[in-house]
């Protein structure tokens, strides 16, 4: 039995490694903690209800259309200025509603002062009652409710958080996987860049007329930070990957860097206003191609690299320079891209799907189709709380119909549905099976269920579920720990590889010190199994070899005298007998043969014997005959019977034409022997013929025989089932 | 064919071989020799054109006896005349440079025929036979043999027609070739046997029952 031993770095791994669900879990946490409070923002705020839209920068908004159209407003109309009622009236310009204030006012002065208007209007907003002033002089009033209800939100509100949420979760379930990867880590921080850049820019951005000044400019001042941290981590991924450029490591001060411009860009010290970080952006972009093309160069020589890295490389320039054409070069160029921003973070969403389909297709950070599963295995037991979350809010009934109607959806909608994902997604966290070896070492070793050099792996699939097992090339010692915790390493049994799973319980858990010593017990065992059975095989193998000699030295050589001395009917007898120990010793009998291969056997030997005495044989086989193998009594009986029933066809009814005919129908294996010699029909036979002998071994092998005929022709029908289960069908058979 | 030679320790099957040899060459001198030692005396005097040979002989094994022959009498045809039909009788014969395998079971015209489509220049090749061949030659054992080790396609079609219990003629009607082609490719089959030394590695391991042998 091989001892169990942990790599030093396994019991310090414990601390620092964490199970990859785990990191999945707190990204899709903070994920749905950025969603939550992205809505909150979004919803808390006061609700006028009017939509306004911009038609020229310095002129008043007109009314677009509204929940409850203010009297005596009609759409269209151009709105001057809102005020508190009796209080003082704000005139609104057209650039108050800019989605982007970034690209429209490029300077901070104009920046500022479009916040401090901003502040104002939120403050109107937040009085019981306002006074909308058209251009025309009219006055409307207008009492805003507490909340913008969800419905209220746009379209690109919720486009632009599925944008975040997707970006960072792609980064984050990289480096849940790959933790020792600098690639990796980089990838993660691009992620939540992503996150912070497009979380802060969905709120603002859907805002209705106005957000306060300082709750504006934080979000604006995160979505720079966000921007220019994507960027600058994003460098940090192509220096790093596929491979590093040089010995330096440029990461860190990267990050840093963009960090130090982004304090610069808050504190409003940056030269070029807001254009100052367009430009750093619109650069790192221009950077990031040529650190590009660097790793393209560095490819050279190794296609299937080249291949990941081209896929890699096109799913960022494209989603990012498709971003950076429609955001940061108008704002350089002083253009109002207008809500074209908030569609272009989509392009941030294609970064995150082509890594995702890179990942399934070129094993991008050495990951595998695995990772989707484990992804949506914490996604899908997030759901589960989130269903909750979500019914909770949805019980808000006032009537006393509440109890009969919350118990009629929680009974009838509610409970299944989350059954339902509670057993998709949750069953596999609890299937730490470590506890069933029993159960386990029954279900490896049942007879014929897994060859040899299976009962290892699937040994360990059973035991651990991991997400990724792969053999070996280098022998292995013992049972150890590797990468953290990650990964588990068994040596072969027999003459087999080694195995390492990775990734134990699904990608949920880490391996521990128990794992390797229950791999290592298993494992032990399977050890023996596996020496025990190539025993039985040398066993059986010389067993056959000594009784084969016997064939020879004694039987075989006195038969085959009898036969050599012998001519006719006798000779053919001798023969058979000689067949049939040839079949009962070696080749055919000894061990599973497939049907195509017995079938050679039987037609060759047909063949001979027909040709012997100068009848056709017509041999066809109407269906593609399985690969289902035969054992040693169906080899055995079938080849009997069939030997049989042409000795009797030949001998009883002198034909000029045999023909058999081989299909297989239903799972079973049919054979039809059909000769146009002259006989009594087969209602008339007396038994004696052998018939009853083939009936019964048909019978024992769970099939049937029958027979069908007139004066000029037979027919002898065959069925045996290939599946052994199906219960015995005793057929008539004419002759009795 | 003038001299045959019968290596066979069963006198009546010795007879029954040496009426094989007259019928299917007439006019042939068919000498028989119980044992090694005795046919190697024969060998000697008379130096055979055809050789039937059984491979268990009371002072050793006849696969010796044709690797011996092969060398020192390149025009004789060595043909194995046995009731063993497995891969232990089988492959090292072939190996040892057998250019044919007979069952002393069958009836005596089929081997006569056999024996006659030799002088034509046909290795005769039964069904049982070619179903191993083809297991030695299966792309899973021998995908890393050497590419003049591995078999062509027409080849291969010919051992699956073969394995199939086709004859000779059958196969090469079937193929659209000639019968003397079809002959052509069993002759490099037979050639191929022996460089495939991979092939011999797999043989041995499906003899210990490692390897799965169904086709």
């Amino acid at each position: 039995m091989s001892s169990v031993a942990t790599n030093s770095a396994d019991s310090a791994g414990q601390v620092r490694a964490l199970p990859p669900s785990r990191v999945i879990g707190f990204a899709l946490a903070l994920g749905l903690a950025t969603v939550v409070l992205c809505l909150e923002l979004a919803c808390g705020r006061p609700h006028p209800g009017i939509e306004l839209r911009s038609v020229s920068p310095g002129l008043s908004p007109v009314l677009y259309a509204s929940t409850a159209l203010p009297a005596p407003f009609e759409p269209g109309t151009a709105i001057a200025a809102i005020g508190v009622v009796g209080g003082p009236r704000l005139a609104l310009r057209g650039d108050d509603l800019s989605e982007e204030p970034d690209s429209v006012f490029p300077d901070f002065p104009a920046f500022n002062q479009f916040m401090q208007r901003q502040q104002r209007i939120a403050e109107i907003l937040r009085a019981p009652e306002i006074e909308l002033q058209a251009d025309d002089g009219r006055v409307a009033r207008l009492q805003p409710s507490a909340h913008r209800p969800l419905s209220d939100l746009p379209f690109i509100f919720w486009l632009q958080l599925v944008c975040a949420i997707g970006s960072w979760l792609t980064g984050a379930a990289i480096v849940a996987f790959r933790p020792e990867q600098t690639a990796a880590k980089y990838a993660a921080v691009a992620g939540f860049g992503a996150l912070l850049m497009i979380a802060c820019a969905a709120v603002y951005s859907s805002r209705e007329l106005a957000l306060p000044g300082e709750l504006f400019r934080g979000l604006s001042g995160g979505n720079h930070f966000g921007s220019l941290l994507t960027i600058g981590a994003f460098m940090a991924v192509l220096w790093y990957y596929p491979q590093p450029l040089g010995h330096a490591k440029p990461g860190p001060w990267l990050l840093l860097g963009f960090v130090l411009a982004w304090i610069a860009d808050f504190m409003q010290w940056a030269p070029f206003g807001n254009v100052f970080t367009q430009v750093l952006i619109v650069s790192g972009y221009l950077v990031s191609v040529v650190l590009g093309a660097l790793q393209w160069r560095a490819a050279r020589g190794d296609p299937l690299r080249r291949a990941a890295l081209q896929w890699f490389l096109m799913s960022w320039f494209v989603g990012s320079g498709a971003f950076l054409a429609l955001v940061s070069v108008p704002a350089i160029v002083g253009l109002n891209s207008g809500n074209l921003q908030s569609y272009a973070f989509s392009f941030v969403l294609v970064i995150a799907v082509g890594l995702a389909l890179g990942i399934s297709r070129y094993r991008l950070f050495d990951l595998e189709i695995w990772w989707f599963r484990a992804v949506m295995l914490v996604v899908g037991s997030f759901s589960v709380i989130v269903l909750d979350v979500l019914f909770a809010a949805m019980l808000h009934f006032e009537a006393p119909a509440a109890l009969v109607a919350s118990l009629i959806l929680s009974s009838w909608i509610y409970f299944p549905a989350r059954q339902w994902l509670m057993s998709r997604f949750l069953t596999g966290a609890q299937r730490l099976r470590v506890d069933d070896v029993p159960a386990l070492l029954r279900d490896v070793l049942a007879p014929n269920a897994y060859a040899v050099d299976e009962l290892l792996p699937e040994a360990l699939r059973q035991l651990f579920s991991p997400l990724a097992l792969r053999p070996l090339a280098e022998a292995q010692e013992e049972v150890s720990i590797a990468d953290e915790g990650l990964a588990l390493r068994v040596p072969g049994i027999g003459s087999g590889p080694g195995w390492e799973a990775r990734f134990a319980g699904d990608g949920q858990r880490l391996f521990t010190r128990r794992d390797a010593q229950v791999g290592s017990a298993v494992r032990a065992v399977l050890d023996r199994v596996a020496a025990y059975q190539v025993a039985v095989e040398r066993g059986v193998e010389q067993e056959r070899a000594r009784v084969a000699q016997d064939l020879h030295d004694d039987i075989g050589a006195r038969l085959l005298t009898l036969l050599h001395r012998s001519d006719g009917e006798a000779a053919q007898s001798i023969r058979d007998v000689l067949a049939s120990l040839r079949l009962t010793v070696y080749g055919l009998g000894a061990r599973p043969q497939s049907i195509g291969n017995c079938l050679a056997h039987w037609r060759a030997e047909a063949g001979e014997r027909c040709e012997a005495i100068g009848v056709r044989l017509e041999w066809s086989e109407r269906t593609p005959l399985s690969a289902t193998l035969l054992d040693a009594p169906q080899q055995l009986n079938l080849a009997r019977v069939l030997r049989e029933a042409l000795s009797n066809a030949l001998r009883h009814a002198r034909p000029t034409r045999i023909g058999i005919d081989v299909a297989i129908v239903e799972q079973a294996l049919e054979i039809t022997l059909v000769n146009d010699g002259a006989t009594l029909p087969p209602a008339q036979w007396r038994s004696g013929l052998g018939l009853r002998g083939m009936d019964q071994r048909m019978q024992r092998l769970g099939g049937s025989l029958t027979l069908r005929g007139d004066t000029s022709t037979t027919q002898l029908a065959l069925r045996l089932p290939l599946h052994g289960q199906e219960p015995r069908r005793v057929d008539p058979v004419s002759a009795g | 064919m003038r001299h045959g030679l019968v290596v066979e320790d069963l006198a009546a099957s010795a007879q029954w071989l040496a009426r094989v040899l007259t019928e299917a060459f007439p006019g042939i001198l068919a000498v028989t020799a119980e044992n090694l030692q005795e046919a190697r005396a024969q060998a000697l005097k008379t130096e055979p054109d055809i050789a039937l040979v059984d491979l268990d002989l009371p002072d050793g094994s006849g696969v010796d006896l044709i690797r011996e022959f092969t060398r020192a009498y390149p025009s004789c045809r060595c043909i194995v005349a046995t009731i063993y039909a497995d891969d232990r009788h089988l492959f090292p014969a072939l190996r040892a440079g057998a250019q044919g395998y007979l069952l002393k079971d069958q009836p005596i015209d089929r081997v006569v025929a056999a024996l006659q489509a030799i002088g034509g220049g046909e290795p005769p090749l039964s069904p049982a036979i070619a179903q191993r061949l083809l297991r030695v030659f299966s792309d899973e054992l021998t995908q890393n043999a050497s590419e003049e080790a591995r078999l062509t396609t027409r080849e291969r079609e010919t051992l699956v027609l073969i394995a199939k219990g086709f004859r000779l003629p059958d196969v090469a009607q079937q193929l659209g070739v000639t019968r003397h082609t079809a002959a052509g490719f069993i002759k490099a089959i037979y050639r191929k046997l022996n460089i495939s030394s991979r092939a011999e590695a797999a043989l041995e391991a499906a003899r210990m029952g490692l390897v799965r042998t169904d086709l």
